[in-house]
């Protein structure tokens, strides 16, 4: 029985309790609906006043009436005028209270049954529509009994009769709230629904905006190092089936080392053609294979569109990612590392050259430095006994030996200065005439040539040469020399100094037809103090200082002779830009 | 009567052999040839020294390493893989105090490498050990023996 009333109760409660979880919408609402009351209300009014006053229903209406209905508008004018400023509550009460007080004039005037009954379930209406729940049962029970009361005051019906009326109209009032209160309670849940699933639905949005934002963070940032990477990052997909692959992706540093823009190689797409030494195209299961190994390393040139190829390293990883055959690739560009090794390979070479070069230097030095001393040495210790002896003849010739043994260290002393300097002290290069060069050092041998009887002949449209100009009259100087003291008996001294061209080249060469070099000796001559015939005066310091000359100037030095009695040709190059 | 091969480029320095080891000794025999080419036609008896002269055979053959037209180190060379000559001893006498020249001079089977001193009592001083110890003290063996003069010119080379 307990369980019974507190289950009526509750619902009973729930019938009439206000729906509070959604109280401010549904003040809004009641305050617009409100405000949309009034202003219909007043309207109506208004018109029904108009209407009447034109000349409409005459009969029905005293201007007494008039007036009060005209009247009427006054509080609802107010009402609303207070709506507008947030005091809807008032416009609530007004508007369900004047049905009501319709209904009561109406039905006291024209009886039960008539249409004012009407203005009742307005006022229920009214009343659950802009106050609430409860209000809207107090309008049913006081509609009920106002009507019922009112009748039975004025019509005095017999209490079966009035009972019945009273059934009817409650139950026909009850059925309007019912109903109001059954569709308020639908919107509600709809409302209530829809508010979940808005709640759900911006969760969601939220978490999928939070998704979205993480993922276009960590884009970026790829992106960022895709970008920036300073090593070229390449993907490609491989057709194994015609062992080509085509560039899917690139970054700009992979495009840059390729000399070309990143959209340019993309729609080149296959840049095998383009590549030196990538290795053969591979097939199927040479990828499969490569799959297995993981990370390889190769070395390729790019042919580059301007000319500069390089020379690139990289580190490739195959993938078999969903159905695909990629290849990503990490590349450096290592072609300074290269010219760098070989720079350095070149300079050792060089170095070790030239190391070998002062090593030879210092011991003839050496050695040819000695040979004086000693003979110095001797002749100090005979003269000393000659003079004892009183031998003057002796002491003259042991004297002359000694002076000429100095004469000859203060010689080799002197031209091994010179030597030394050729390779540091250059004049500024320049471009010079070969026939001018030619024809100064022809005069400064003039003496010699005069002395021989040589017939120097200078070839004809002579180059231009690049380099120290005095340098290279010298080494005209010193050939020409030699040429002229190495006659032999030759009875027709001629001497020919001229260019030719071997393989782009220019060739000078000093040709004589003297005594001529034997093969054996071509590389000796050039040595330093090297003398085939120690008869002949000079150091033999000409030819190595010629040699030293040239090569500073990136050239080479060499002489062609048959044997001896057969004359000889010198030959030397020169590097054009020094 | 002792002979001696002097291979010696140098004039001066020549003398200086020369007059020391006539000093020392009056009755010694030197023949001075300028280079190495010389000196083997001298001892396999060809070219300037051809036939009807006989062959020299030198006691002791001095050597220069310096030498023009043929090299000091080649004239050891051939004169050591000649059967009839390399029993003469070669004593190798440069100013060279070179390691390379050294060693080179031992693997063609110099029998001794001196080196020429500057000062004058020490020069004079080596030439007289010289000729004491190669001429008096040590035995040679083709010394004086008139070989097979003018010998073929496979084996001159």
């Amino acid at each position: 029985m307990r369980e019974w009333f507190s289950k009526l109760n509750s619902w009973f409660v729930n019938l009439t309790e206000p729906m509070e979880r959604f109280s401010a919408d549904d003040e809004a609402r009641k305050q617009y609906l409100t405000q949309v009351v009034l202003i219909l209300m007043c309207a109506a009014l208004l018109l029904f006043t108009l209407l009447v006053a034109a000349g409409w229903g005459t009969g029905m209406f005293s201007w007494g009436d008039l007036t009060i209905m005209f009247a009427l508008d006054a509080p609802i004018v107010v009402c609303l005028w207070l709506a507008r400023r947030g005091q809807w509550r008032w416009g609530s009460y007004l508007a369900p209270a004047l049905m009501f007080g319709l209904g009561v004039t109406g039905s006291s005037l024209g009886g039960l049954g008539t249409m004012f009954v009407i203005f009742y379930g307005l006022a229920i209406l009214l009343a659950g529509m802009l106050i609430g729940n409860r209000a809207q049962w107090v309008m049913v029970g006081l509609c009920t009994i106002t009507h019922v009361g009112l009748v039975g005051v004025y019509e005095l019906r017999p209490l079966g009769e009035q009972l019945a009326v009273a059934i009817t109209l409650s139950g026909g009032f009850v059925g309007i709230a019912l109903l109001q209160w059954f569709s308020t309670r639908q919107l509600h849940h709809a409302l209530m629904q829809a508010r979940a699933t808005a709640v759900d639905l911006r969760a969601e949005i939220a978490e999928r905006q939070r998704t979205e934002r993480a993922l276009r963070e960590s884009q970026a940032m790829l992106q960022l190092i895709f970008d920036h990477a300073f090593d070229g990052i390449s993907v490609y997909e491989e057709d194994l089936e015609h062992s080509t692959r085509r560039l899917v992706d690139c970054n700009v540093r992979y495009a840059e080392i390729a000399g070309r823009s990143r959209q340019e190689l993309l729609d080149i797409g296959n840049t095998m053609p383009i590549q030196k030494d990538v290795g053969i195209p591979i097939d199927h299961s040479q990828f499969v294979e490569r799959l297995d190994a993981g990370v390889y390393i190769g070395h390729f040139s790019w042919l580059r569109p301007d000319g500069r190829d390089n020379v690139v390293e990289y580190a490739a990883v195959p993938l078999h990612v969903d159905d695909r055959f990629l290849t990503i690739g990490v590349d450096h560009d290592i072609t300074a590392q290269v010219q760098a090794t070989q720079e350095r390979e070149a300079m050792i070479e060089e170095l070790e050259a030239k190391n070998a070069e002062l090593e030879r230097f210092t011991y003839t030095v050496s050695h040819d430095l000695k040979s004086p001393l000693i003979t110095i040495g001797g002749f100090v210790g005979f003269l000393e006994k000659d003079a004892l002896a009183g031998d003057i003849e002796r002491v003259k010739a042991d004297m002359a030996h000694i002076n000429d043994a100095i004469y000859k260290m203060q010689r080799l002393l002197g031209e091994l200065l010179e030597l030394s300097r050729i390779g540091r002290l250059m004049n500024p290069s320049e471009e010079a005439s070969f026939e001018a060069i030619v024809r100064e050092a022809v005069e400064l041998v003039r003496g010699r040539i005069a002395a021989r009887g040589v017939h120097v002949e200078i070839a004809p449209n002579l180059p231009l040469v690049y380099g120290d100009r005095a340098r290279l009259v010298e080494v005209v100087q010193n050939l020409l020399d030699n040429a002229c003291k190495f006659m032999g008996d030759q009875p027709h001294p001629r001497v020919e100094i001229g260019a030719r061209q071997e393989d782009s080249k220019t060739v000078f060469y000093v040709r004589d037809n003297g005594m001529g070099i034997a093969p054996q000796h071509h590389d000796k001559v050039f040595g330093l103090f090297e003398k085939l015939d120690p008869t002949t005066e000079g150091t033999g310091i000409g030819l190595a200082i010629v040699r030293r000359i040239v090569e500073v100037h990136g050239g080479r030095v060499w002489v062609e002779s048959a044997g001896p009695r057969q004359g000889s040709v010198f030959c030397f190059t020169l590097k054009f830009r020094v | 009567m002792f002979n001696i091969l002097l291979v010696e480029d140098n004039p001066a320095h020549a003398e200086m052999i020369i007059r020391s080891f006539e000093q020392n000794d009056p009755t010694i025999g030197i023949h001075h040839v300028s280079d190495g080419e010389a000196a083997l036609d001298c001892l396999f008896g060809r070219g300037d020294y051809a036939a009807p002269r006989p062959a020299f055979r030198p006691d002791v053959i001095l050597l220069d390493l310096r030498l023009p037209r043929r090299s000091g180190l080649e004239t050891l060379q051939t004169v050591k893989s000649a059967p009839g000559l390399r029993c003469i001893p070669v004593i190798v006498l440069t100013t060279s105090e070179a390691e390379g020249d050294l060693s080179l001079a031992y693997q063609y089977r110099a029998n001794s490498y001196l080196v020429k001193p500057v000062q004058f009592d020490k020069f004079v001083r080596l030439m007289q050990d010289i000729g004491v110890y190669w001429l008096e003290w040590n035995r040679g063996l083709c010394a004086g023996m008139p070989t097979g003069a003018n010998m073929s010119d496979r084996e001159a080379q």
